[in-house]
């Protein structure tokens, strides 16, 4: 016990080092509510090659807020071509109680029971936080053979409406990069 | 002399049981004792002393690394994947560590999440060089770019 009262206080100074990275929450970052609306553009796999025609919207909901997003997949300069692919999604975070960040929404159910995620079980450990202009969602895995990987999407807003970045970490390479610029949509 | 040799059958497998159980429980011998030396960033921002000390436990091992952390890993139920004893909840801002072995090279891992969301994933990968130890440093760290250290640590104590 008393060691580990020791590694938290050596990893004190990392706690510091990281909020002073990230710009802890100053009373300069966006809001959630500065994110509200509906987002349109365009993304890029540099690597890959392939190109992302992206739909964004991020709203209010109990206690946090949503984010849809839409994607088509495509290799080329025209969409409409056989075999197209698509997928959305919805992620719902709440914030969380102690901390100044916003943790995934359980399905709430009679018998469901909140624990705390175990990444050696195959938990995913997700978590969303807003620095500066960016609202970060992340998402941590150990695989299996104890490689991690690191989900990062990271939404900034500019005055065209919002950058895209999406990069997925392997034990600290990171494997795959997306960018992408969205335009705010009139209501 | 059959008899004898029927005889030390039964402790033979049960030796060979052990010491394969053993190699799932532990690190190989390279492994252990103490080792220093220098660490850089390898953009050349940053260099500086680095030591670890590796030694056997109960039912695994432990590491100590700078700046004062001390962390006992024991199976965690994956060939070749360890974890920590301290039940680290990541979410309410412990340090989560686990660590993996292949073949030469043991990998230790410090995952933390900071109260403002703010993320740091630092992995040191340890190989066996003749006595000494390879050390490569890769941390990802929110809102910057991906660093990674290197440096050779030598072997001063077992």
């Amino acid at each position: 016990m008393a060691s580990r009262r020791r590694n938290l206080r050596a990893l004190t100074g990392a706690i510091i080092l990281t909020a002073a990275m990230s710009g802890g929450a100053a009373a300069q970052d966006a809001t959630i509510e500065d994110f509200f609306g509906t987002y349109v553009g365009n993304a890029r796999i540099e690597t890959a090659g392939e190109f992302r025609d992206i739909i964004v919207a991020i709203e209010p909901s109990r206690k946090g807020f949503s984010i849809y997003t839409s994607t088509v997949i495509r290799k080329g300069p025209v969409r409409a071509v056989p075999g197209v692919k698509w997928r959305s999604e919805t992620q719902v975070f709440v914030r969380s109680g102690a901390h100044d960040f916003y943790e995934p929404m359980l399905r709430e159910s009679m018998f469901a029971q909140r624990r705390t995620p175990d990444l050696l079980k195959g938990d995913t450990v997700a978590w969303a936080s807003i620095r500066g202009q960016t609202l970060g969602v992340y998402a941590m895995n150990v695989l299996d053979d104890g490689h991690y990987e690191l989900r990062v999407y990271e939404r900034t807003l500019t005055d065209l409406g919002m950058d895209l970045r999406f990069i997925r970490y392997r034990d600290g390479m990171a494997l795959r990069e997306l960018e992408g610029v969205l335009a705010r949509t009139k209501e | 002399m059959r008899a004898l040799f029927h005889a030390a059958l039964p402790g033979l497998a049960l030796v060979l049981a052990a010491s394969t159980a053993y190699a799932q429980q532990t690190l190989p011998e390279g492994f252990f004792g103490q080792f220093r030396g220098k660490l850089a960033v390898d953009d050349g921002t940053a260099e500086g002393d680095f030591t670890v000390v590796i030694r056997r436990t109960g039912r695994g091992f432990a590491v100590s690394w700078p700046p004062r952390i001390s962390e006992t890993f024991e199976p965690a139920g994956r060939p070749n994947v360890f974890k920590s004893v301290a039940d680290g909840r990541i979410l309410e801002g412990d340090p989560f560590y686990w660590a993996r072995l292949d073949g030469k090279t043991l990998i230790v891992y410090a995952a933390l999440i900071g109260e403002h969301g703010g993320y740091r994933i630092d992995n040191y990968t340890y190989t066996v060089s003749a006595s000494d130890l390879d050390l490569v440093v890769r941390q990802v760290v929110s809102g910057a770019e991906p660093r990674t250290s290197k440096g050779r640590l030598e072997r001063y104590g077992q």
